[in-house]
């Protein structure tokens, strides 16, 4: 009975990084993302730094889980203050935006900036309504970014769009939420700000964008008990 | 003994300017000089474009070509198709990506006299990627016109968009090679 249950484990481990394999592949084929050597800021951003996120943001949950404390919560806004610091530096490298100390300037306060986001909406209790609403920024930033001719940016929008709103709606645990939330909220930050840089999405329009994201998160987290994340 | 002296300086003097002339350096005429290409359109016609914003430089170096060197910058951000939403197209990353890759650089490496001009060799750094090419550059005559000494040089290079890293998705309705034609002029003032 032990062998047989071992035996359909392993068959179903086999299928599912079999089916991951396949979405890769196909992710691939259809969006044809990303290149390697990882040269242009989306190419560095689905290969390095919105994984490092991810793992920075696993890492952290980990840890806050096992030793709650205020402490453990400053490594954690430490944490991501330097990720962000990567993350903009690792979207930026090498481009035109990046070549005086003015620059480096402004990309320290872009990651104050893009810290306080990522540390405020994880922390949202509205966490279903925040995932939504990330989802919806991140389509909304890809709709931006294709009206602005970058079609290959835009499509980029579509999976980690699903994925933050599906893992977001349907996960249980608080914490898991908050991660996937985490995660989404690097995706957004990074997606605005390769937009921004490198996709000539306006200022205006990104400041329409913000102000949508505000909107639809107020509206979906007092809209019902089931987007303030309180049903099981 | 100051008179000695002061033919040595002459002496030098000379021997050093003739030295610096032996390669003449002409500066890219921005305004007599044309980088333009062509790609196709849907494998039925042709879409013309050019660079407004070139810049360069060529050291010719009459008694031995060898030690000729060939430099030009163009900066992407001066597309021009004519069409300004195409060109706002072709500067973001589905194309030349412009924010990331702002110029397209060429820096010859050997060059070699021919009949007509020159055989020129180097890197040519397009869109992060630089590959070695070798085309002939034509021309080469030195005239002195309207206060400088100008030559003239033109040449069409055959490139692959796929060669240098552009994204597949973009090669398709624009066919993936594409004609670069430089009609050039050098001053030298």
């Amino acid at each position: 009975m032990i062998r047989l249950l071992a035996a359909a484990i392993a068959v179903l481990v086999v299928a599912a990084a079999g089916l991951v394999a396949m979405g890769l592949a196909f992710g691939n084929a259809v969006l044809l993302l990303p290149k390697v050597p990882p040269s242009s800021g989306m190419d560095r951003f689905l290969l390095i730094v919105w994984p490092a996120a991810c793992l920075v943001e696993v890492g952290s949950a980990v840890v806050c889980r096992r030793w709650p404390s205020r402490s453990v919560s400053s490594v954690e806004v430490l944490l991501r203050l330097v990720a962000s610091w990567l993350l903009g530096a690792g979207l930026l490298w090498g481009s035109v935006h990046l070549r005086g100390e003015v620059d480096w300037l402004l990309l320290g306060l872009w990651c104050v900036a893009a810290t306080v986001v990522w540390q405020v909406l994880p922390r949202e209790r509205a966490q279903r309504g925040v995932g939504a609403a990330i989802a919806i920024a991140l389509i909304a930033t890809g709709t931006l970014m294709v009206v602005g001719g970058w079609l290959k940016g835009g499509l980029t929008s579509l999976p980690l769009a699903l994925s933050v709103g599906l893992l977001g709606w349907r996960l249980q645990d608080v914490t898991h939420r908050g991660v996937v939330i985490g995660c989404g909220t690097a995706a957004m930050v990074g997606l605005v700000s390769l937009g921004q840089f490198f996709g000539r999405v306006s200022v205006l329009q990104g400041a329409v964008l913000a102000a949508s994201l505000v909107t639809a998160t107020l509206l979906l987290a007092r809209r019902s008990p089931a987007t303030r994340g309180e049903a099981a | 003994m100051r008179c000695v002296f002061a033919a040595v300086l002459a002496a030098a003097v000379v021997a050093t300017s003739s030295f610096s002339q032996a390669a003449d350096v002409y500066q890219y005429d921005l305004v007599h000089s044309s980088v333009s290409f062509k790609a196709r359109f849907l494998d039925i016609s042709w879409i013309h474009g050019r660079f407004n914003d070139v810049s360069g430089s060529f050291s010719l170096d009459r008694k031995d070509p060898a030690k000729s060197t060939f430099q030009l910058t163009i900066n992407v951000d001066s597309v021009d198709t004519a069409n300004e939403k195409r060109d706002e197209h072709l500067r973001q990353p589905d194309y030349f990506d412009t924010k990331q890759f702002p110029t397209i650089e060429f820096q010859s490496t050997k060059v070699k006299a021919v009949a007509g001009g020159y055989e020129v060799t180097g890197d040519f750094t397009m869109h992060g990627v630089t590959k070695e090419i070798t085309f002939p550059f034509m021309g080469g005559e030195e005239v002195e016109k309207m206060g400088a000494k100008r030559v003239g040089f033109a040449t069409e290079l055959r490139l692959k968009r796929s060669d240098f890293n552009f994204d597949p998705q973009a090669i398709g309705n624009i066919g993936d090679e594409a004609v670069i034609i430089i009609d050039c002029a050098g001053e030298k003032k």
